[in-house]
Formats: structure tokens, C-alpha cells, sequence
């Protein structure tokens, strides 16, 4: 696949997806709002120009699944914590400041990541290198460095699987590269 | 079923309260935003609650607005903010 | 009482409470990005587990798409909002040292965040 077809699909992609918001905002789906909705799209990205989206190289769905199970999970578990110090000693919650190193080098995935931290509890990204290789997140509760060095596992993990669900361009091997 | 409205409006409005309190406390603008933004998303919780009750499918679009408007309004004001250096 | 009936009654008020905990360490925590912590997230967990017992009082598929449509614009909203507020404020200087156990943004030859002196700024491609 050359790269004009690549962003072809992407831009197919994209409308299919918008196009499907379109549907569940309007929630029924008839002749007239699949229409009115193609041309909304069609309007959209004509008035925006809408970036094509950098389409991965391969999507693992089980992988993907996987990815969302145990996030949902995580969400829980890191919920009912951040509830508990809420309800014990708030006043002696202690946290830290910790700069994780990223791996993968694709846009993407560093999306994924940056958004799974923020949308658990007990992590936050609050800053970024200039270079977007480190992210620098604060996280609650640190009591100490060991504590801190497990909350950077973490996010490793979760760049791990992402990157094993989403196999993107920029993190290929080059030789399987045919720009 | 009356209960179970009657329990999880009492606990949103309790969360209400609460950050009504941390939206007067502050002590800084960001803790107003924040607790301004956790309102739109407890309004959001409240009108879903209620309409699930008594049946009015119009809210849902109402969800949809107050949710954008919380987003927009916050993340504006956090950005204005940020450039003003606020330091409190 | 129907299966439906049985999950609004179960998701609502477990929803709530998450939602009344959140507020609580909202107003408990002692210092601003933790109380972001316990603001953002569990509302949004809280929302979730409400719509998901909202949805089965719709009535049709129809009725209930539209809240699967809030729930996610949630999702995708809520880690933005988060990290702007957290992100600003940190750039701002409104941080609790005495809260922090390990802070390592400050290292030798560092100094504060990187997005102090160039807000707004883009990065050179």
C-alpha cells in the first residue's frame, strides 16, 4: 500500500467513524440522516481540512481487548483507592513528581498513553519534553521511591501493550517499511 | 425503584455540596475550575438519573451540551490561567 | 422487576457513591493535584456506572444511543480537561512541595518544567 492510498483509507475511515457519531447523536438510523450526515461529513472536511490520521500498520484485536479490559479494571481498582484516602488521613496523602521515558517514537500511541494516565485515578501528565520522549506525570499516592519506580513500571506497561495491540508506522522495523 | 432515586440523588447532591465548598475555599483559580468542571459532570449524572425516572428522552441532547459546555469552559478558563501566571 | 430494573438499581447508586467519594477528596486532599486526582476521575468513573443504569430505563436502542455517545465524549474529554488543569497549574508554580515525596523535576542542571518559558510556543519541525 503506497502512501496516497494509506491516507485514502484513513480519510474513509474517519468519515465512516464521524459518520457514525452522527448516527447516535441523532439515535435512529434511516435513508434521511444517513444521508444529511454524509453530506455533514463531506461539509466537515471540506471547512476543516481534517489532517488524515496516521493510519497503524497492523491492529492485534484481541490485543486491543485486552488493552481495555484491563484498563477499565485498573480504573476500578485505582477509583476505590483514591476513594479510601479520601475517606482515611486525606490530610496525609503524600505524592510525587516522576518523569517516565517513552519508548515508542509513534504520535499514536503516545495519545494512548498520555490518556490512559490522565483518565486513571492517581496519575496525571503535567508535563512533556521538548523532544516528546518524557513524560513527566504526577501520581498519588507516592509514599516512597520504591513506590514511585513501580508507578514508572506501570506506565511502561501500558505503553507495552499498547504497542503490542497497535503496531504503528513509526515503531515498525524499517525493512518491513514500504514508504 | 424509588429508593434507588431517591439514595443516588441524595449522594449527588451530597457531591454537589462538596464541591460547592471547594469552589468557595479554593484557595487557588485551578481549584475553581476543577470543582466547576466536576459540577457540569455531576449535572450531567443528575439529569441522566432523573430522566431515567420519569422518562423525558428530550434530556439527552441537554447531556450532551451541558457535558460540551463543562469541557469547553474549563479547559478555556485553565488555559487563560496558565498564561496569566497565576501563582496563589 | 425486570434484569433491567435490577442493573439501574445496582449502577445508580454505586455510580453515586463513586461520584460523592470523588467530591469528598475534592475537598479532603490536602494539596491541588491531588485533589484534580480525586475530582476528575472518579466522576468520570461515576457517570459511567450511572448511564450504563440509566440505559436500560430508555425504553428503545434508539433512546439509549445518545447516552452511549455522552459516556464516551466523557471519556475522551475528561484526560484533557484533566491534564490542562494539572499542566497549567504546575507550569504556574502552584505546587505542594511539602506534599511530594519524590520530585524529579528537580534534578541537577533542571530547573522547573520545560514548558515554562515557551508557552504557547509550537515545537520546530
Amino acid at each position: 500500500m503506497n502512501r496516497n492510498a494509506r491516507r485514502a483509507a484513513s480519510r474513509v475511515l474517519m468519515g465512516v467513524w464521524l459518520l457514525g457519531i452522527w448516527l447516535l447523536l441523532w439515535g435512529r438510523i434511516d435513508a434521511l440522516t444517513v444521508a444529511g450526515g454524509a453530506v455533514v461529513v463531506a461539509g466537515a472536511y471540506a471547512a476543516s481540512r481534517l489532517p488524515a490520521v496516521p493510519l497503524v500498520r497492523r491492529i492485534r484485536p484481541l490485543r486491543v481487548a485486552a488493552v481495555i479490559a484491563e484498563f477499565a479494571w485498573d480504573l476500578l481498582v485505582s477509583s476505590v483507592v483514591i476513594g479510601w484516602h479520601a475517606l482515611y488521613r486525606p490530610r496525609q496523602v503524600r505524592s510525587g513528581i516522576i518523569d517516565v521515558d517513552m519508548r515508542s517514537r509513534s504520535e499514536l500511541i503516545l495519545l494512548g498513553v498520555t490518556t490512559s494516565i490522565s483518565l486513571r485515578p492517581g496519575t496525571i501528565l503535567i508535563d512533556l519534553d521538548p523532544d516528546r520522549t518524557v513524560l513527566r506525570i504526577h501520581a498519588m499516592p507516592v509514599r516512597s521511591r520504591a513506590e514511585a519506580d513501580s508507578r514508572r513500571a506501570g506506565v511502561a506497561t501500558t505503553e507495552e501493550r499498547l504497542m503490542r495491540a497497535f503496531v504503528t508506522w513509526e515503531d515498525a522495523p524499517p525493512e518491513e517499511d514500504d514508504r | 425503584m424509588n429508593t434507588v432515586y431517591i439514595v443516588t440523588m441524595v449522594l449527588l447532591g451530597a457531591a454537589f455540596l462538596m464541591t460547592t465548598a471547594r469552589l468557595v475555599r479554593g484557595p487557588s483559580s485551578f481549584d475553581r475550575i476543577m470543582s466547576l468542571d466536576v459540577m457540569a459532570v455531576l449535572l450531567v449524572s443528575g439529569i441522566a438519573v432523573h430522566s431515567a425516572f420519569y422518562g423525558e428522552p428530550a434530556y439527552a441532547p441537554l447531556l450532551l451540551v451541558v457535558a460540551m459546555l463543562g469541557f469547553v469552559g474549563s479547559v478555556s478558563a485553565a488555559r487563560l490561567a496558565g498564561s496569566r501566571g497565576e501563582r496563589t | 422487576m425486570s434484569v433491567g430494573d435490577v442493573i439501574t438499581a445496582v449502577l445508580l447508586p454505586v455510580g453515586a457513591a463513586f461520584s460523592a467519594l470523588g467530591a469528598l477528596g475534592a475537598l479532603r486532599f490536602p494539596d491541588l493535584h491531588s485533589r484534580l486526582h480525586a475530582a476528575t476521575k472518579p466522576q468520570t468513573i461515576g457517570l459511567l456506572l450511572i448511564l450504563g443504569g440509566v440505559a436500560p430505563q430508555a425504553g428503545t436502542v434508539s433512546a439509549a444511543a445518545p447516552l452511549l455517545l455522552v459516556g464516551f465524549f466523557q471519556l475522551l474529554t475528561a484526560p484533557v480537561t484533566a491534564q490542562t488543569v494539572a499542566g497549567a497549574a504546575y507550569r504556574a508554580g502552584v505546587v505542594d512541595h511539602a506534599t511530594l515525596t519524590v520530585d524529579e523535576s528537580r534534578r541537577e542542571g533542571e530547573d522547573g518544567p520545560w514548558f515554562a518559558n515557551r508557552s504557547g510556543e509550537h515545537r520546530p519541525e
